[in-house]
């Protein structure tokens, strides 16, 4: 175990930026502090990150993704999204985003079963004019939470 | 270029604060630290990036949280009326912005489409109630349908993620 104890760590050249690939606290692995933009309070480094967000579109691709290994389609507008590191629970907080047809403007709703939460997989409900399951032009996914 | 290679770094005059260039990591001094995208070239504000409040609510049976990060209470006024408190405030009542998610078991059975006489559920931040930086009151409310009018409902799961900057 080594520590350096300092105040200030410049580039060599002195610039305001250094190089790392990996943080982690030091009273807690999990549970680092940042200084909120007021300048006093601050907020949890590892809590207030998107543990896992996805885009994809209606042909069933991903277009970019973060912490998804693949999606798989379980009916028309039903599909089951593997989550690549697991949440701690199935206690964490989704929100979700749809798009419908520019054709014609369809009111699309996008929706989590509360049922069918779990901590490696979360499935993704899409309707449209609130009877009919549709494959929507674009789904949007972001998860809060901790993760296993 | 030129690498150390330890264990752990400790702020020198006060051990929890280390500033890396001219930006502290955790300190009273202005909270902005930069880090590269994931395609090395342009920046991204940490503190701006980061969700500082999220989620879970049961609103039907026993009303709850079921997991949060940033919140001391969760009120359950009424029927699909409900008020998260912030445990650290906003630094304004009306610029940070929320994103909802919402799910309700009993309208949609089984099957996501179960109930044709259910309108769609939405969850909004009550207008009629002034915005606080402190605390965000919102709504869970389901749309009419050609058989069914809407109303306010308690869903079974409600989330929220709220991004802006803190006090």
């Amino acid at each position: 175990m080594s520590t350096i104890k300092v105040d200030t760590i410049q580039k060599n050249g002195g610039a305001s930026e250094i190089s790392i690939d990996k943080l982690k606290g030091v009273t807690a692995a999990g549970s680092m502090l940042v200084v909120g933009e007021g300048g006093t309070t601050t907020t949890n480094l590892q809590q207030g990150l998107g543990k896992c967000w996805l885009r994809m579109d209606g042909d069933f691709a991903i277009n970019d993704s973060l912490n998804i290994t693949g999606i798989t389609d379980q009916a028309v507008g039903n599909y089951r999204v593997a989550i690549a590191n697991d949440m701690g629970s199935a206690n964490y907080a989704a929100t979700t985003g749809a798009g419908g047809s520019s054709s014609n403007n369809t009111l699309m709703n996008c929706a989590t079963p509360g049922d069918a939460l779990g901590a490696g997989t979360i499935d993704l409900d899409l309707q449209y004019e609130h009877t009919t399951a549709n494959d929507p032009e674009v789904i949007s996914l972001l998860i809060h939470g901790d993760l296993a | 270029m030129s690498t150390v290679v330890l264990d752990t770094i400790t702020g020198k005059s006060t051990a929890t604060t280390i500033t890396i260039g001219s930006t502290p990591v955790v300190s009273s001094a202005t909270g902005a630290l930069a880090i590269k995208d994931t395609q090395g070239n342009v920046n991204t504000d940490i503190q701006h990036g980061l969700s500082k409040t999220w989620a879970s609510v049961q609103g039907t049976d026993t009303f709850g949280m079921h997991d949060s990060h940033n919140i001391t209470s969760a009120t359950d006024h009424s029927t699909g009326n409900h008020t998260l408190t912030f445990a650290n405030d906003f630094n304004s009542a009306t610029t940070y912005t929320y994103a909802f998610g919402v799910w309700n078991t009993a309208d949609e059975g089984s099957s996501s489409l179960a109930a044709d006489a259910t309108g769609l559920l939405a969850v909004n931040r009550l207008g009629n109630v002034s915005a606080s930086a402190a605390s965000m009151r919102f709504s869970v409310m389901q749309g009419s349908t050609s058989g069914a009018n809407g109303a306010i409902k308690d869903a079974s799961q409600v989330t929220a993620t709220l991004h802006g900057d803190l006090a």
